[in-house]
């Protein structure tokens, strides 16, 4: 892998971080009502919205407000919670794990299914199976991922008792029980996962097995799983990775709605109930993190793509 | 609706039988493209006359009748107020349908209009721009909602500007794309080397040339702006109870989940199918060009 490529890539992630920084700042200082306001009609004091204002540097003309802001930033300071007065950095620190644990096994889960079925689909083309595959891939896409939810809990909690509707208990404390409390919400969102995956692998696959080296392979006579695993999965894996990783940035806005179905105590529900609750300081930080998580994996899977395919161009 | 021969992938080539060759491909894909018109045309028409079909009022509560199940008088059963969650639907539906159509017409101006002014600008303002539009396509789209929903305020105005927005970035790559690939085009050289004004050129004989990609995803932009609409409102982050959404009335009906299983399920049909609906038609409408331009 050259440097020059690295470098640019490093600078234009740099540079999205920065622009996704003003764009959240600016979004969220736009707002009718700012911060002190908020806060002192939540503690019923109003004549001390002035000095509360001065206080958080509200009074200043917004272009310097932002330096200020950017500078806490970079060290670390994503500024105070307006209704529970705890560091931001702290409550993402705390709710991180829960959607991490999340977002982990479902892109597992969904990823390594959809990668299956979408070959198994590809395969057995016109067949029963891949008739299968492509109506599960389109209802997939169609259904909203919350009311999947709905119905597994009806399902397989209410009606039937296997697992917990909803809750949360972190995998260090105890991995049993944690992940029976993730079964239904992993299922949820790994069947969304896997849905897209499973379109884009059958069509990538299916573009593939038609190449001329792939035909080649077969009237030499190799044993079909040799052409499939090493011959044309190899050549389709580009787009699945790319794919793959822009599912990463799906997962965790999935991620979002599934903790508000499952009552799991994670970034996106932190994000909804500093919405809701008008802390916009800790929506900015939630939002601001979710960000920065999605442009470093982009750049993770860009340099991995890179590691599979060197002949690729500059991007 | 959801044979395999109305895929695009599928259907263009399966074995050759006499059956499938002149029969079936094109009867289950008419079948499939017209029960989407028909189940569109009619939520349509119940949305704007929800009248023709129930007698109840979306937001009148009947203590007496509340958690029914299904029947002819609540066809979806009734909540923990009594509301009968079908009206509820249609009613609903038009917010959805407003949405769609209203978020669908920004995406596509907005986004045109970007990926068109990457390509008349100088070089750097193209790699600028479109690298901003990778930034903004690489974050969560409900994320990206929710902040928009927030700086703009609730009501649907904003819910259609927010859900525009966020289509924007896709909007834009295809235009973009297409636009590159036109403005090499022999016609467009020799328009330049008639002396055409660059204005001229770019909107005369790029523009109607680069704006398909676009127009074809539209489908897929309005089943998008469903999703995310009934998405926020689900979340509490779209427009505010008492006002039927799709995803409000399916947060309601979560809640009875355990009395009253209907009023979370019957509805969460109708988005599905919606939404299924919108994205099919689209997909054939793509897939009918791309066979004419072969």
């Amino acid at each position: 892998m050259d440097t020059s490529y690295l470098l640019t890539r490093l600078l234009s992630g740099f540079v999205a971080l920065v622009v996704l920084s003003v764009v959240v700042f600016f979004l969220l200082n736009v707002l009718p009502g700012d911060a002190a306001l908020s806060r002192s009609v939540a503690t019923g004091d109003r004549d001390s919205t002035e000095r509360l204002r001065a206080n958080l540097g509200l009074d200043k003309p917004i272009h310097e407000r932002y330096v200020d802001y950017a500078s806490d930033l970079l060290r670390g300071d994503l500024g105070r919670s307006l209704s529970t007065q705890v560091p931001v950095s702290q409550a993402i620190g705390e709710r991180a794990k829960a959607t991490v644990e999340l977002a982990v096994l479902a892109g597992f889960v969904g990823i390594t299914l959809g990668v299956f079925f979408g070959v198994l689909a590809a395969v057995h083309r016109g067949r029963w199976i891949d008739a299968v595959v492509v109506a599960v891939g389109s209802i997939g896409i169609a259904v909203p991922t919350f009311w999947v939810g709905i119905l597994l809990v009806y399902l397989f909690s209410l009606e039937l008792d296997l697992v917990p509707a909803a809750g949360y208990v972190p995998l260090t404390e105890d991995p049993m029980e944690s992940l029976r409390l993730m079964v239904l919400p992993v299922a949820t969102l790994s069947f969304w996962v896997m849905a897209s995956m499973m379109r884009v692998t059958r069509s990538a696959f299916i573009e593939v097995m038609n190449e001329e080296f792939v035909r080649t392979a077969r009237a030499k006579g190799l044993p079909p799983r040799i052409v499939i695993v090493r011959h044309t999965l190899r050549a389709a894996l580009i787009p699945i990775v790319t794919l793959a990783g822009l599912q990463l940035g799906r997962i965790i806005g999935g991620a979002v709605i599934i903790e508000n179905v499952f009552a799991i105590p994670g970034l996106g529900r932190l994000l909804v109930d500093s919405i809701t609750s008008r802390d916009y300081i800790t929506a900015e930080g939630v939002v601001l993190i979710i960000g920065a998580t999605v442009i470093v994996i982009n750049f993770v899977v860009d340099l991995s793509l890179r590691a599979i395919n060197p002949s690729q161009g500059h991007a | 609706m959801l044979s395999v021969a109305q895929r695009p992938e599928a259907a263009d080539e399966q074995r050759p039988t006499a059956s499938r060759l002149f029969v079936r491909p094109r009867l289950t894909a008419s079948i499939s493209v017209w029960s989407c018109i028909l189940f569109l045309a009619a939520l349509v028409l119940l949305a704007s006359a929800p009248g023709l079909v129930t007698e109840h009022e979306p937001n009148q509560t009947a203590i007496a009748n509340r958690l029914e199940g299904p029947s002819i008088a609540h066809p979806f059963g009734t909540d923990e107020l009594g509301r009968d969650v079908f009206s509820r639907v249609l009613h609903g539906a038009r917010v959805s349908l407003v949405v769609a159509v209203g978020a669908t017409g920004l995406a596509l101006v907005v986004g045109i209009g970007i990926g068109l002014a990457a390509v008349w600008g100088a070089r750097v303002g193209d790699v600028l721009l479109m690298r901003l539009v990778d930034v903004a396509l690489a974050m969560p789209v409900l994320v990206l909602a929710m902040v928009l929903v927030v700086a703009f305020g609730s009501g649907i105005p904003s819910i259609v500007a927010a859900l525009g927005l966020v289509s924007v970035p896709e909007v834009a790559r295809l235009t973009h794309a297409q636009a590159r690939a036109v403005s090499n085009a022999e016609f467009v050289t020799a328009a330049i080397a008639a002396g055409a004004h660059p204005r001229r050129v770019l909107l005369r004989h790029i523009a109607p040339n680069a704006v398909s990609p676009a127009i074809v995803y539209s489908a897929q932009i309005g089943a998008f702006a469903i999703l995310i609409e009934a998405s926020l409102s689900f979340l509490g982050a779209g427009l505010a109870p008492p006002t039927p959404t799709w995803g409000g009335i399916l947060q309601d009906g979560y809640r009875i989940l355990a009395v009253n299983p209907w009023p979370a399920i019957l509805p969460g049909l109708v988005v599905t199918a919606t939404v299924a609906a919108f994205s099919l038609l689209g997909d054939r409408v793509a897939l009918r060009l791309n066979r004419k331009a072969q």
